[in-house]
């Protein structure tokens, strides 16, 4: 499958440097509502790239990253309301535990082949969501935990609040990039590779003294790392936690907006992210029921248009984008 | 400790176990001949119980609207098995299985959606029938009789499955289709109906399941992805693949779960994913399962 993509010519730096100047130009003439919206496509983003790097790159199916998205989100609501508003405090806490609680669900969920790799992540994502639907004492049940704050940096000689929403537009934007920016480093490492290797050919990979089980471990820890980082950016943009965040449905959100952009493409996910929740904006204002229109969104991407969009065009201009 | 009320837990594990592993059935054949991981599997139990609520609603108290409804779950469920095999599934046997995967997962989505807009968020629940309420007295402690009565049906159920799939043409034909696809259908055997009926069948029993399981408990939205988790917890447990690591997946599960509501009732909810992580701890291929 082609996944390769690390050439890129001088068009493609420009354009990607012209749309980097644009996102961080938006804020100037956007209204609150697509401020705000477009926060919540760079956090969808986040979330899908979690999900995109064990799919694509490793060619295991993740039907259970909703846990680690509540994780996030629920550590750092958590972290606000009983400790302290450190941004850093509560976000290097929200990768900590995502990345421990990730470790252990990893490590017990490739054990088996991928096929019923995804059965086990909804099982355990279904198990995190029971225990934080139960555990009211710690994380509300279903009352969830309202009006998480949004912290201030601190930079030693200067404090900025998160709490205006350009502010917080632009912390996002920021760390989004960065994500990006290690993600890009890492599928087109060494690391990246031998999971490559390991989509392709299992088999033949241990045969080549590759160590499939820690590979596929190490590429889950850091998917659920990026994961949780995208449920710390949600919980304060939105304000709240509550426990669907974990529920599977929420784990069909990545799925949706990672094959709608198209799978097997690097940007896929920031595409798809974008349509996605433009399209899941637009729906839930007028269907009330959108759960019958991603289904069938599904069903139509995976029996007819499994390339998805950005899969299209790399296809038709003959560029891996 | 009291004999009695170990013999009552056994009695309970033993009923839950087998509606259980009726459940996991359907999915365990659809895999082993298919090779089809089913995620919507759940998601028929649910339709099943939903649509003998629906009868029972329509037609009142009648006598035998209890059979009627878990008779017309099942039927139902088993056209839209058919119907699912024919329009959808039949396009993706030659993808890859993280496609079928997926295509199974969209289905789920869609059902789950359909079924929030008929029959609402609220959970629904029928009346078992006149003669199956009460209970017997097993060691001078009481006994649900229905809890009998799914003990009795669903062994009866899995018995006329075993035989379907083992004393008769149409099974012989199954796993020859399974075994090998185009040397089945040189050998005259239409293996594209024989995978429908498969899945109809796969698909009917879950529903009925869903109908005679809706008097235990209550049905909402929710179910079938809870019903889904526990299907494939039971086959994790007992080894993948085959319909004798099914059942004794369901009967460990239906037997520590019995135990554990009674005395552990606050981990209860926990237990399928705890015995799960534990199998795939200490023994991954299962109980049953060889390397």
């Amino acid at each position: 499958m082609p996944c390769r993509s690390s050439q890129i010519n001088l068009s493609v730096t420009i354009l990607l440097a012209a749309g980097v100047m644009f996102l961080f130009a938006l804020p100037a003439f956007l209204s609150r509502f697509y401020i705000y919206l477009f926060s919540g496509i760079f956090i969808m983003t986040l979330f899908a790239y979690g999900f995109h790097l064990l799919f694509t790159y490793a060619g295991y199916i993740s039907f259970g990253h909703a846990a680690f998205y509540a994780v996030g989100a629920y550590t750092v609501a958590l972290m606000y309301k009983h400790v302290s508003d450190s941004v850093w405090l509560a976000f290097l806490m929200a990768l900590a535990t995502s990345a421990f609680i990730g470790a252990i669900i990893g490590a017990l969920s490739v054990r088996l082949n991928k096929i019923y790799f995804a059965f086990l992540t909804l099982g355990f994502g279904q198990l995190v969501y029971t225990v934080i639907f139960r555990w009211r004492s710690f994380t509300g049940g279903d009352d969830g935990i309202p009006g998480v704050m949004r912290g201030t940096l601190d930079f030693g000689f200067f404090q900025l609040s998160l709490k205006p929403l350009v502010n917080y537009y632009y912390f996002t934007l920021v760390i989004f990039l960065l994500c990006i920016f290690v993600l890009w480093r890492i599928v087109n490492s060494p690391f990246g590779y031998t999971l490559m290797s390991i989509r392709d050919n299992q088999e033949r990979s241990s045969f080549t003294g590759v160590n499939v089980l820690k590979y596929a471990w190490l590429a889950f820890v850091i998917s659920s790392m990026v994961t949780g980082l995208a449920g710390a950016l949600m919980v304060s943009l939105c304000g709240m936690a509550y426990p669907e965040l974990s529920f599977w449905s929420s784990s069909a959100d990545p799925i949706l907006a990672t094959l709608i952009g198209g799978a097997f493409t690097f940007s896929g996910p920031f595409v798809g992210s974008a349509c996605y929740v433009l399209m899941k904006s637009y729906l839930m204002s007028t269907i009330g029921n959108w759960a019958i229109a991603l289904g069938l969104i599904l069903l139509v991407l995976v029996l007819f248009f499994r390339s998805g969009i950005m899969g299209f065009f790399s296809q038709r201009f003959k560029v891996m984008l | 400790m009291d004999f009695g009320v170990i013999c009552i837990d056994i009695l309970t594990g033993l009923s839950r176990g087998l509606l259980y592993f009726l459940i996991a059935s359907g999915l365990a054949v659809t895999l082993g001949t298919l090779g089809i991981i089913n995620f919507a599997h759940g998601a028929f139990y649910m339709c099943g119980a939903y649509i003998a609520w629906t009868v029972a609603h329509l037609i009142g108290n009648a006598m035998g609207v209890f059979w009627m409804g878990a008779a017309v779950g099942g039927a139902t469920m088993f056209v839209f098995g058919l119907l699912i095999e024919f329009v959808l599934l039949r396009r993706i046997y030659a993808a890859e299985h993280l496609y079928q995967i997926l295509l199974t997962f969209g289905l789920v989505l869609f059902i789950d959606g359909l079924v929030l807009e008929i029959w609402g968020g609220l959970p629904k629940s029928i009346f078992q029938p006149e003669y199956l309420t009460g209970s017997l007295s097993v060691m001078g402690h009481p006994w649900p009789v229905y809890s009998l009565f799914i003990l009795l049906f669903s062994a009866a159920l899995a018995i006329g499955l075993w035989f379907l799939l083992h004393r008769m043409r149409f099974g012989k034909e199954c796993r020859a289709a399974a075994m090998d696809r185009e040397v089945s259908e040189a050998l005259g055997i239409n293996v594209s109906r024989v995978f429908m009926l498969m899945f109809g069948i796969g698909a009917a029993i879950a529903g009925i399941a869903g109908g005679v399981g809706t008097a235990l408990d209550s049905v909402s939205p929710g179910l079938g992805v809870r019903i889904i988790v526990i299907c494939f917890a039971i086959i994790v447990i007992g080894g993948m693949g085959s319909l004798t690591g099914a059942l004794m997946g369901a009967l460990t599960l239906g037997m520590i779960e019995s135990f554990g509501w009674h005395y552990f009732p606050d981990l209860a909810m926990l237990i399928p994913y705890i015995l799960m992580a534990v199998i795939l701890l200490i023994r991954p291929q299962g109980l049953l399962g060889g390397r």
